[in-house]
């Protein structure tokens, strides 16, 4: 399991310089795919698994597809790869420095390992689930306000794509 | 050692049965097919035509596959790569009645799985550079995420009168009665919904031959081809086994397991030999009713159903035990 | 390694041989028209990459809108459990009613119809 931590880590710094050397937004969002699935793996390895979970149906399975979905609409007849020669420099400096730093700091990176589950061995509830239960009861107002904040996206997502006299997005 | 035979065995033990059946599914599909319409469907290769499937199955992976010119070449074969691999996983916390990984977040990790499902028709659209393949890769996006939706709201709904997102709850919330016949409107939804989320007709508009050809992958040919065909029909067996383990659970006995297994198994084969009828019977919708369907019905029928199902056990004091 | 990582890996080694095999087996013969862009016969017109079409947009925005929603509501199974159930009732009515609301508007504004 140790060995899978480290792979998704290396996975999760692979993914984002994948995404920050550049290339066209089809590529970049396959980044960001590969960055945010190792990204939830290491937060099962801490032990946060509605957590990870959670965000994995939601970052991966929505908010990224939109974004591939959008990127896959807009017409671009030769998008860069990360195989040419202005992404490539991009991803051979990134790695770089990431040598470099990974070189500073050696020894000790792991001090502030910590673990999402904190409760006892033999409880009911793992840390991870009791937390988000609480959502329900002292954390209620944080939902309402999530809800509002969703609510309010509907309506500025619609008014921007209105179309004819008000919008700025012209309907098809 | 021991450990790694278990570790090899206990999936390739689920995945080549589940192959098989994908193989045998094709058949009854034809077959099925064939008698509604008073033909015979395939009865020339092996007694009743069972070789059929195994003849297919050979014969796509003897043809010439296709690499278009205008395609990216590794977006293009990672594709149906990962559709497939997506719909093997899929499988792994199904209890049947014992499960490869007993994951207390059975639900969840289907719900996310296959959320990524999505990814595998988006990138073969968008690889194959064919104005075609990306229609057809559009509407099948729009058509899922839609549908995921409903999907989404009635599993928390059946959640919540069964109490845990490990689906093993499911077969003992059920022993005394059938999920069916309390919340038969979700299982009418949800049944509907996963014809619609595994784009079978009359869904099928991602395919529409009329106007698409074959839609997102109308460049594929052969093996990779192959691939997406098996990801499709292991996943609309994998739709009707979880439609069995939520609304019509199976009595699980720890001394005969086996029962369980064949009760679940019976169910899951009946549910898609109706996806068939289904597929005989009704003609295709159009589009835009398919998304009426969705966003006018389902959503806000699913929205109160969930009110519903949150303040019933609360109301007669019925809350089901932590898990 | 446990069952789930194995399980993983044994789908993707299964579909990578799967893939291997397809083009291991057949007899490759490319040409120039067998590879372009299918096309209903005629030489490909214009590029393949469509113009934006904002009924797709507003369908995915929707979804994702409604998929960050029942992201909230997962936790309901749990959130029943606490010492008073009313009150996760009433918060969860709440969320589900702002919904509500937002998918009345939307319907009034015509964001759902789809064909004119």
């Amino acid at each position: 399991m140790f060995y899978v931590e480290i792979l998704s880590m290396l996975l999760l710094v692979l993914g984002l310089v994948a995404v920050a050397s550049n290339p066209a937004p089809y590529y970049a969002a396959l980044g960001l795919v590969l960055a945010a699935a190792a990204g939830c793996c290491v937060l099962v390895g801490h032990g946060g698994s509605f957590l990870s979970l959670v965000l994995f149906m939601i970052y991966l399975g929505g908010m990224l597809v939109v974004f591939a979905y959008s990127a896959a609409l807009a017409a671009e007849p030769y998008p860069e790869s990360w195989f040419d020669l202005s992404v490539f420099s991009y991803v051979v400096v990134y790695i770089l420095g990431l040598m470099v730093v990974g070189l500073c700091f050696f020894e000790g990176w792991y001090d502030g390992f910590w673990v999402v589950d904190e409760l006892k061995e033999f409880s009911l509830l793992r840390g991870d689930f009791g937390g988000v239960a609480l959502m329900y009861s002292l954390g209620g107002w944080v939902l309402v306000v999530c809800g509002w904040v969703l609510l309010l996206t509907l309506f500025v997502v619609l008014e921007l794509t209105r179309g004819l006299a008000r919008g700025a997005l012209r309907a098809v | 050692m021991h450990e790694w035979i278990i570790l090899i065995s206990n999936p390739l033990l689920c995945i080549i049965p589940i192959l098989l059946a994908v193989a045998f599914l094709t058949l009854l599909e034809r077959k099925v097919l064939g008698y509604m319409q008073l033909r015979k469907g395939p009865n020339v290769v092996g007694p009743y035509g069972l070789l059929q499937p195994i003849a297919d199955g050979v014969k796509l992976f003897i043809k010439e596959p296709v690499r278009p010119y205008a395609s990216s070449p590794i977006l293009f074969l990672i594709a149906p790569m990962l559709a497939l691999t997506l719909a093997l996983t899929l499988w792994m916390p199904m209890p049947t009645p014992y499960p490869i990984t007993d994951i207390n977040l059975g639900i969840l990790f289907i719900l996310a799985i296959s959320s990524l499902a999505v990814y595998s028709i988006l990138g073969s659209g968008w690889a194959s550079n064919s104005k075609y393949a990306l229609i057809g890769a559009l509407r099948a996006v729009a058509q899922t995420i839609s549908y995921e939706v409903s999907l989404g709201l009635i599993l928390l709904s059946t959640i919540i009168l069964a109490g845990g997102f490990t689906l093993h709850t499911f077969n003992v919330a059920q022993e005394s009665i059938w999920l069916l016949a309390p919340s038969w409107p979700l299982a009418a939804m949800w049944y509907i919904s996963t014809l619609a989320e595994t784009n079978r007709a009359p869904f099928d508009l991602t395919e529409g031959e009329s106007e698409l050809v074959s839609g997102f992958n109308v460049e594929y040919a052969g093996g990779p081809f192959a691939l997406f065909f098996l990801a499709e029909y292991s996943n609309i067996l994998l739709m009707n086994t979880l439609s069995a383990i939520l609304f019509l659970g199976a009595f699980h006995s720890p001394l005969l397991p086996e029962i369980t297994t064949l009760n679940l198994m019976t169910k899951a084969s009946l549910l898609s030999i109706l996806f068939l009828w289904v597929r005989a019977s009704y003609p295709r919708f159009r589009y835009d009713q398919l998304m009426h369907l969705i966003w006018k019905n389902f959503l806000p029928i699913t929205l109160a159903l969930v009110l519903l199902c949150t303040a019933l056990p609360l109301a007669l004091a019925g809350l089901p035990p932590q898990t | 390694m446990n069952l789930i990582t194995s399980t993983l890996s044994i789908a993707i080694l299964l579909t990578i041989l799967l893939a291997m095999v397809s083009f291991w087996i057949p007899q490759m013969s490319p040409d120039t028209e067998k590879l372009s862009p299918y096309e209903c016969g005629f030489d490909p017109l214009g590029s393949a990459r469509l113009p934006f079409s904002l009924r797709f947009f507003l369908a995915a925005i929707l979804f994702l809108l409604f998929d960050l929603e029942i992201a909230l509501l997962l936790p309901l199974p749990w959130g029943d459990q606490s010492i008073l159930p009313t009150q996760t009732f009433m918060w969860a009515s709440i969320i589900l009613i702002l919904l509500t609301l937002g998918l009345i508007y939307e319907w009034m504004q015509g964001g759902l119809e789809w064909a004119e």
